[in-house]
């Protein structure tokens, strides 16, 4: 039986959620809009950091682990390095946006207004009286994987080795072009 | 019981897909536009995992998708850099303006 978590107090958890939000959001706005392709992959950084700040405040500790491995640790290596092969392509260019940013802009806004308002208006049905499972999220969750989720588990390892298999493909240079 | 409520996170996840919605549309860089969907995926999740805490907290099966995702965010990364690259190879070019090579 694991100890029984502690609850902190409810104005620390106000307090850590809007310091996360904000250092998510902000450095969101940092990858969309810096002009340096290598910063802005940068600010993704602090950015997966604070989304699974977010997860450990929803207690999904597993999520929390695996977002900093994958997202903050793999994907953000895997950007930087084809930067780094991009770079000529990547570097020196004159505009990093192109001519429709008042019109991404505003369907973005228009975005953010229609799901703001389903957020606002929606009747979402918490079930507030549901505990999580006593014997803690992550044993719970490897329970789930080995039982109810076996097919998609195993379907989702031959995808990653297709990816892997399909990504080396793709970027291997051709033999005749190995010159170049 | 904790002050946080669903609509916190959805909040913040309806702001993020937005911005990553931005980030795609107006990018010239193809690698930028890659950074605007890891942004999107990002908020999905969030929502997930938000929906799963507040819904069905004795299931999680929003924390289970959430994983789902992820893994399947490492292949997309993964195989949208190799195209990249091959486009790269091939047009010298990452500018997505300027890839219309089946825009006939």
């Amino acid at each position: 039986m694991p100890p029984e978590p502690v609850q902190p107090e409810p104005v620390v958890q106000l307090v850590t959620f809007y310091a996360l939000a904000a250092v998510t959001i902000v450095s969101a706005l940092g990858v969309v809009r810096l002009r340096s392709i290598v910063r802005s992959a940068m600010c993704l950084l602090p950015c997966f950091v604070g989304v699974a700040g977010l997860y450990l405040l929803l207690h999904a500790e597993f999520v929390f682990a695996m977002q900093l491995l994958v997202y903050a640790g793999g994907i953000m290596v895997l950007i930087l390095f084809a930067i780094m092969l991009l770079q000529r392509a990547a570097g020196e260019e004159l505009r990093h946006h192109n001519e429709r940013v008042g019109l991404s802009f505003l369907v973005a806004l228009a975005f953010l207004v229609i799901f703001g308002l389903v957020v606002v208006a929606g009747q979402w049905q918490t079930r507030p009286e549901l505990e999580l499972p006593a014997q803690g999220t992550i044993a719970w969750i490897g329970a789930q994987f080995l039982s109810r989720y076996i097919v998609p588990f195993e379907v989702i390892s031959v995808v990653l080795l297709v990816a892997m298999v399909g990504a080396i493909i793709i970027a291997r240079a051709r033999r005749h072009e190995q010159s170049l | 019981m904790s002050p946080l409520t669903l609509h916190h996170f959805l909040g913040v996840a309806a702001l993020l897909f937005a911005l990553g919605l931005y980030g795609v549309l107006s990018r010239r860089n193809a690698v930028g536009v890659l950074l605007g969907i890891e942004l999107m995926l990002n908020a999905g999740n969030l929502n997930l995992v938000a929906f799963a805490r507040f819904v069905r907290p004795d299931l999680l099966q929003g924390q289970v998708f959430a994983l789902f995702v992820i893994g399947l965010a490492a292949c997309e990364a993964a195989v949208g850099l190799a195209i990249m690259l091959a486009v790269y190879r091939n047009l010298k070019s990452v500018t997505v303006d300027e890839i219309n090579k089946l825009k006939w």
